[in-house]
């Protein structure tokens, strides 16, 4: 039993076809990560942050080639020896175009497909995705066709596909990319509820900074192929000059605490706050 | 409206769209699209403004009321002629692009509207200097980057001098230098005499670009003004589901929000810190 | 989704139907309907057919795209048929006049009653191929293949198949539409002809994109680590099943041994009335 449930040491990773243009080489990436933690990856298209997650369910190097060297330990246990199948029941991956993760006739299909390609019993199978179905409220869509569903909808069963060969690790590559507004609060929503109710190590990569700051217990934050930062969020929001150096940008508020306090020395002794909750509470707070 | 003395491009009477499921789609739509002004058309999925921007080159037909462009009726017209006054940019730059070059790609629209060779080479080559494309004018389209591919999209349908372009979610999976590099884009097409048309999901865009937002819900529009006006009204942002920038979150809380056109951080943080304000 | 599968979900006896007997029963239909040339078998099996339907998917049928394709090749094959068929040499009377044609010649018996025939043998097999794809969902229909022992990686390209081809229309719809706004003339042919490759380009990428995007994602799910995944399927054979498949079976037996000793029934060469063409056996 390892203190991390995943572990990257040294990880460098160059693609010989890349399936996206932007994607670049990985350079000397070290990770750790605790059971039950809730990390958000961010950084700009061309970071990395994609190939990050392939390299922990173990697509990098097994189903996607390349030059590859370090190591990444799954509970201890280096994935070059486990079979990407044996992976999939440690470490789920959810990608961001609902629609291409799904191939079965039925949602009920969909959520049997995992379970069933590693041959687990009928009964057990019947469990998973009854469980699944349940935790994720897909009751409704039992016999539909995943292709007659909305976005969010195909992306909450792609969750529960995966989530149904029952992972400890989940890790979501920009799964609301595609979606609206409403859509995309749904799915940070379960996310988070998967995260605090049931102890799941969550990694999500996503562009919505200011969503992720509510949710994550750590940011890691990834620029050319390597991370840059990596911390607690306001310990990460701190480094306002490497955010402006990568073009990425901070939640509002904490620009704009920062405004106040340098261009107006107005800030008083205050945190900087990363959520719109915590800017509000110190508004009102300062007013008494 | 405050647009009196604004030149119509576009004119919306009584507008209806109702599919054959028998969903109706737009209520009683009327508006005005005002020239080189930056409009953003924002709203949850359904509540018509994909089906709205479908009616201005004619991809769908109104089955009540009338849409003018340019003084003429769109109705009795084809969308490849509409192509010249209207531009769609479509949410996903995989569809419109086909190519072998960047180059070509410019091109195509241009050879649709049947010009002459000379004038072909020189517009493509004001494209290419305007969208700073001129290190890609090689490359394959279905090798660039999402952003990069945007851009040649827009780029293309740009070059066949429309006076409305339209953008659907231009911002999807963009990163911040992506969004960025597209919303100064638009004010450059803007000044340029263009007028643009966005519809998108993401407000921090709309907050920081558009000049005028409209807001839709169940099938029409509840909303109409700047940006301000409409992320300052806590109603009809709840009607309509729709979440404010947290900038105007903030100013909301503490009733900064005047009737200019965009409320920025800086004008934020000077009324925060010298206390001018009220909960 | 539905309207592209052609499916309708419900709850009848064909619907609880083992998808295996549905597949047998169609087999069976279709070995009948060519055994005689005379039109009361086809005639009848097509009646029963349509009966099914009926009772399975009610006033849906109506609108089914099969049922129109029967109707459509009604008309071609009964009225056109009976003109242009070369067999033909006795012409047709109605209440005592010839109808002809210009180029092509009387309306005949002959061509009458080999439009029927044919036509009836094909209605019949459309038929019980309508009652067969919409009474059988997609899920089931591949679960029967598999159970059938058709190796698991064929029926999940069949499966995979299914819903490539409501995708791609509906790709190539956007498609048509973005590449209309850029101006692609729609007027004259050698137009759209040269329309094809800004429609082409885009969807293929498009599909191909995706399937790398899919084989991802199967991979995340286990896809490919065996041959033999647990079998998910409910379908059981039903006693009512297996005596649907008795009497359809009993049926063909009865059908082959009077073909063998009593012949097809074909009356081509003795028409000489209206009357000839509906007996079985010549004067």
């Amino acid at each position: 039993m390892s203190e991390y449930i995943l572990e990257l040491k040294d990880v460098n990773f160059k693609y010989e076809n890349a399936p996206t243009v932007e994607e670049p080489a990985l350079k000397n990436i070290n990770l750790k990560v605790k059971k039950g933690e809730f990390i958000g990856v961010i950084g700009s298209n061309n970071s990395g942050k994609s190939t990050l997650c392939a390299l922990c369910n173990g697509l990098i190097p097994k189903a996607l080639d390349g030059e590859f060297s370090g190591q990444v330990l799954v509970d201890g246990q280096d994935i070059k020896d486990v079979s990407t199948a044996k992976m999939s029941q440690k470490v789920g991956l959810v990608l961001p175009d609902p629609e291409a993760q799904l191939s079965q006739l039925t949602v009920y299909d969909e959520l049997t497909f995992g379970p069933s390609n590693l041959e687990l019993p009928r009964e057990k199978i019947f469990e998973e995705a009854d469980r699944v179905m349940k935790l994720i409220k897909l009751e409704n869509f039992k016999e539909r066709s995943p292709f007659s569903l909305s976005g969010g909808e195909q992306q909450r069963v792609a969750i529960a596909s995966v989530l149904a060969m029952n992972p400890e690790i989940l890790v979501l590559d920009e799964p609301t990319s595609n979606l609206d507004p409403l859509s995309t609060q749904e799915i940070f929503e379960i996310i988070c509820k998967l995260n605090r109710e049931m102890n799941m190590t969550v990694i999500l990569v996503e562009h919505e900074v200011e969503l992720m700051a509510q949710y994550v217990d750590r940011f890691v934050v990834m620029d050319n192929g390597r991370i840059v930062l990596d911390g607690s969020p306001k310990e990460v929001f701190s480094h306002r000059e490497v955010f402006e150096q990568i073009k990425m940008f901070i939640p509002t508020v904490t620009s704009l605490a920062g405004e106040i306090d340098e261009e107006y020395r107005k800030w008083g002794n205050y945190e900087y706050p990363i959520t719109l909750e915590e800017m509000i509470k110190i508004i009102d707070s300062r007013k008494e | 409206m405050k647009n009196m003395n604004k030149e119509v491009v576009a004119h919306i009477e009584n507008l209806e769209h109702t599919y054959s499921s028998g969903h109706k789609a737009l209520i009683d739509i009327n508006l005005d699209i005002y020239k080189q002004e930056i409009t953003a058309i924002i709203g949850q999925n359904g509540s018509g403004k994909t089906t709205l921007s479908k009616h201005f080159n004619g991809l769908l037909r109104p089955t009540g009321g009338k849409i003018f462009v340019n003084g003429k009726d769109v109705a009795s017209r084809r969308v490849s002629e509409m192509a010249r006054e209207v531009g769609y940019v479509f949410q996903n730059p995989n569809y419109q692009l086909f190519c072998p070059t960047v180059l070509e790609e410019i091109r195509f629209g241009l050879k649709n509207l049947k010009l002459s060779d000379e004038q072909i080479k020189a517009r493509s080559r004001e494209v290419i200097e305007e969208f700073d494309l001129r290190g890609m004018v090689k490359k394959q389209p279905v090798t660039l980057s999402s952003g990069s591919k945007k851009i040649v999209a827009l780029a293309s349908v740009y070059a066949m001098d429309p006076e409305i372009l339209f953008l659907d979610e231009p911002t999807t999976g963009q990163d911040q230098y992506g969004k960025t590099k597209l919303g100064l884009l638009s004010r450059k097409m803007k000044q340029l005499g263009k007028t643009i048309i966005i519809i998108s999901h993401d407000m921090d865009f709309v907050a920081e670009y558009a000049d005028r937002v409209i807001v839709m819900n169940e099938s029409r529009v509840i909303l109409d003004g700047t940006p301000a006006d409409v992320f300052s009204n806590e109603e009809v942002m709840r009607t309509a589901h729709i979440m404010p920038p947290q900038i105007y979150a903030i100013g909301n809380h503490i009733h900064a929000v005047s009737s200019e056109t965009r409320l920025s951080v800086m004008e934020l943080a000077k009324v925060l810190a010298e206390g001018d304000y009220c909960l | 989704m539905s309207d592209m599968s052609m499916y309708i979900p419900g709850n009848s006896f064909f619907h609880k139907c083992d998808a295996r007997v549905k597949m047998l029963l169609l087999v069976i239909v279709s070995i009948m309907a060519f055994l005689f040339h005379s039109p009361y078998l086809s005639g009848f099996l097509l009646i029963v057919g349509a009966v099914f339907n009926y009772i399975s998917i009610g006033n849906r049928m109506f609108k089914h795209m099969l049922t129109r394709m029967i109707i459509i090749m009604m008309f071609f094959l009964i009225i056109l048929h009976g003109f242009v068929n070369p067999r033909g040499e006795t012409p047709a009377s109605f209440f005592g006049q010839v109808i002809s044609l210009p180029f092509f010649g009387a309306y005949t018996y002959e061509g009458f009653y080999l439009g029927l025939v044919f036509w009836l043998r094909l209605s019949s097999i459309i038929m019980m191929a309508e009652l067969f794809i919409s009474t059988t969902s997609p899920s089931d229909l591949i679960h029967g293949l598999h159970k059938l022992g058709v190796p698991y990686n064929f029926c999940f390209m069949v499966s995979m198949s299914l819903q490539l081809i409501p995708i791609s229309v509906r790709e190539a719809q956007i498609i048509n539409s973005a590449q209309r706004a850029r101006g692609l003339p729609e007027k004259s042919i050698v137009d759209r002809f040269k329309g094809l490759l800004p429609m082409f380009v885009p969807l293929v990428v498009s599909s191909l994109e995706r399937m790398e995007r899919t084989s991802m994602a199967l991979e995340c799910r286990g896809f490919g680590n065996t041959n033999n995944p647990t079998s998910m399927s409910d379908i059981v054979i039903r006693k009512s099943d297996i005596a649907l498949m008795a009497v359809t079976l009993l049926l063909l037996v009865v059908c082959v041994v009077i073909r063998i000793r009593f012949g097809s029934f074909d009356m081509t060469d003795h028409l000489t009335s209206w009357a000839d063409c509906f007996r079985l056996v010549a004067r």
